[in-house]
């Protein structure tokens, strides 16, 4: 399948993919990790990416998230083509209308839960008492209110990714982008930090598109992109 | 984006990092500045040092503060004593004499040599130079003495084969022998050795001084005449303004300061300026590349860090300032330690353990101006030093440094 549509047609896409396409190297030694990928993703929508190991999930969510530039191809975010902006813009875009979460949790070491969260929002030029109450409010939804002075060398794995998760909320992001979330964690930490994303995308509409390897990851869903050697492989239902 | 905003994450990463980073690296980065920066002051303050040495042998046995002679053709100062008391009541002068040449030649059984005879009233010369203090055999001068001289070691020899001018050098006079000295007019007279003095500068160990009293006996042309009078200023560097004093009330004399005079040792001065800047250059060279070097390590393992930073929106320029305030911080506190470090131990250590020069003892001698420019200077290094390599980081491909 070439083209897959968005599943409510009502809805606005919050994201528009169009013939996405990411080589690295040229000639001989060039590798496709991505061809000719297409899809929207309506606004407030649960995405998963799934596939095997090497299918082009993370290079996909990379180019999504602004993080990798795409060879060929368009990307629309709320209608808006960022795919060949300047440096600048995109980093601009990452910061106040995208989320990512990664991971390793990638949180700063130097900082506290809390101090992880609300960073972005002081980049944005808001107050640090508004950007620290938003802090506030995003740990308490993520049950992590009585961490919020500790350090991540001080949290367990499950807790530095929900405050990544809070850290990637901050701005109220239009998409949210998780790269296995629960890849370094265990079972109970793995069910905690999907259903707070859930509940995040049901309380606050946040539209999430997530990586995972787990094909019991797929039931925390609403929708599902199925690549295989950069392919979208099924359609998107 | 505001670069007010920038600057306020970029103080904020900075702060966090110097409070919270770790307390190792922290410690052993500010230890490195402290050494670098009291590296940087040791040697400049040895030369300066060393410098100072010289010049304050040259002030207390050669010069004085100032040397006042006549102009022109004439060879005495008109109404000396006159310009002595006048010298003596001038504020900001510690000490006046004054001095006349009342031979030239010395001889000692076959060996015989040229040498300044100078005629002195002991009491005012001890009071202006510090000569008649370094004898190292039998006494200076004394206002009764007749037919007694006083000898520079460039003169005696003293049987001291080691001394550089021993050859050209009576070569064996000790205090108590007899010398026999050709005054002014050609009358040939001997005197009996008092003592012979070492003031550590050579060219200052090639006079020989009888009393004013002998001379006057000796060659009733000399009584009452200068063919120099020196003072000695209460401080170092007022110099200029008991010359412009002086000047107004006697005009008809040339006055010379001690700097003016120094031609003798400008050479030495000079190389000795010379090896300080070259040094100074190497040492902040080597603090350079030392501090860009910890930065750099100190980076290798941040680079992830700084890719996650760029990755949630952070701008390059709130990152690299973030780094350059901490390492501002951290050589600010390495100036401050390394300052205590120098002035608290390495001064006082010198001082009581002072490094032996060819010219006698020389301890260290920091300048104010120097610790000043060493100080902003290192700060300076150490930001450029850390700012190249994270700017380097921060333009690095995003997913590179993400990544790490």
């Amino acid at each position: 399948m070439d083209e897959v549509a968005a599943s409510d047609p009502d809805r606005a896409p919050a994201l528009e993919v169009h013939s996405l396409c990411r080589t690295y190297g040229s000639g001989d030694v060039a590798v496709h990790a991505l061809r000719d990928v297409t899809f929207d993703v309506p606004a407030g929508d649960m995405v998963c990416i799934v596939g095997k190991s090497g299918s082009g999930k993370s290079t996909l969510l990379r180019q999504l998230g602004l993080l990798d530039t795409p060879t060929a191809g368009r990307i629309l975010i709320e209608g808006t083509d960022v795919t060949r902006l300047a440096e600048r813009r995109r980093r601009a875009l990452r910061l106040e209308r995208l989320g990512y979460v990664f991971q390793e949790y990638a949180l700063l070491p130097e900082l506290t839960a809390e101090e992880n969260v609300y960073l972005p929002a002081l980049m944005t030029g808001r107050s640090k008492r508004d950007s620290r109450a938003r802090a506030t409010a995003l740990l308490a939804m993520l049950d992590l209110d009585d961490r919020a002075g500790h350090r991540p060398s001080e949290l367990s794995g499950g807790q530095q990714q929900r405050v990544a998760i809070a850290r990637a909320l901050v701005n109220e992001p239009a998409v949210l982008f998780a790269d296995e979330p629960t890849g370094n964690l265990d079972t109970a930490s793995t069910a905690s930090v999907m259903q707070a994303l859930v509940e995040l995308n049901e309380q606050l509409g946040v539209t999430i598109l997530f990586v995972s390897h787990d094909p019991d990851h797929r039931r925390y869903a609403k929708h599902l992109i199925y690549l295989r050697d950069g392919r979208l492989s099924e359609p998107y239902f | 984006m505001a670069a007010g905003t920038s600057m306020r994450v970029a103080v904020f990463l900075g702060r966090r990092a110097i409070t919270r980073g770790n307390r190792g690296v922290i410690a052993l980065t500010v230890a490195l500045m402290a050494v670098i920066f009291a590296q940087l002051m040791f040697i400049p303050s040895l030369i300066q040092g060393a410098t100072d040495r010289l010049q304050n042998e040259l002030r207390e046995n050669l010069t004085s503060s100032i040397a006042i002679t006549p102009t022109g053709s004439d060879l005495t100062i008109a109404n000396p004593s006159a310009l002595v008391a006048r010298a003596r009541a001038t504020p900001g002068v510690a000490a006046a004499t004054s001095t006349v040449l009342a031979g030239s030649q010395i001889s000692h059984g076959s060996r015989v040599s040229s040498w300044p005879v100078l005629a002195v009233e002991p009491r005012s010369f001890a009071a202006t130079f510090a000569t008649p203090h370094k004898m190292i055999e039998g006494t200076f001068l004394d206002p009764g003495d007749s037919d007694e001289i006083v000898l520079g070691l460039a003169i005696a020899g003293a049987g001291r084969p080691n001394v550089a001018t021993y050859r050209s050098s009576l070569q064996n006079v000790h205090a108590g022998d007899r010398v026999a000295v050709t005054l002014l007019g050609g009358t040939l007279h001997v005197f009996t050795v008092k003592g012979i003095y070492d003031a550590s500068l050579s060219q200052a160990n090639t006079r020989a001084f009888i009393t004013s009293a002998t001379a006057a006996r000796l060659v009733p042309l000399l009584a009452g005449r200068s063919s120099a009078i020196y003072l000695r200023t209460d401080h170092v560097g007022d110099e200029q303004a008991v010359v412009d004093r002086l000047r107004r009330a006697r005009p008809d004399v040339r006055y010379e300061t001690w700097e003016s005079l120094r031609s003798t040792v400008r050479d030495v001065t000079g190389s000795f300026d010379l090896i300080k800047s070259i040094l100074n250059t190497v040492s902040l060279l080597v603090a350079a590349i030392t501090i860009f070097i910890v930065t750099y390590v100190d980076l290798v393992n941040k680079r992830r860090t700084i890719g996650i930073e760029r990755a949630i929106g952070i701008t390059s320029a709130a990152i690299a300032v973030s780094y350059a305030l901490k390492t501002l911080v951290f050589a600010a506190i390495g100036v401050v330690v390394g300052t205590a470090l120098f002035y608290g131990a390495a001064v006082p250590l010198v001082r009581s353990h002072p490094f032996v020069f060819p010219l006698g003892p020389v301890s260290l001698s920091p300048t104010g101006q120097e610790l000043r420019r060493d100080a902003l200077v290192l700060v300076v290094v150490a930001v450029i030093g850390a700012l190249l390599p994270v700017w380097r980081t921060v333009r690095t491909r995003l997913l590179d440094a993400i990544w790490g």
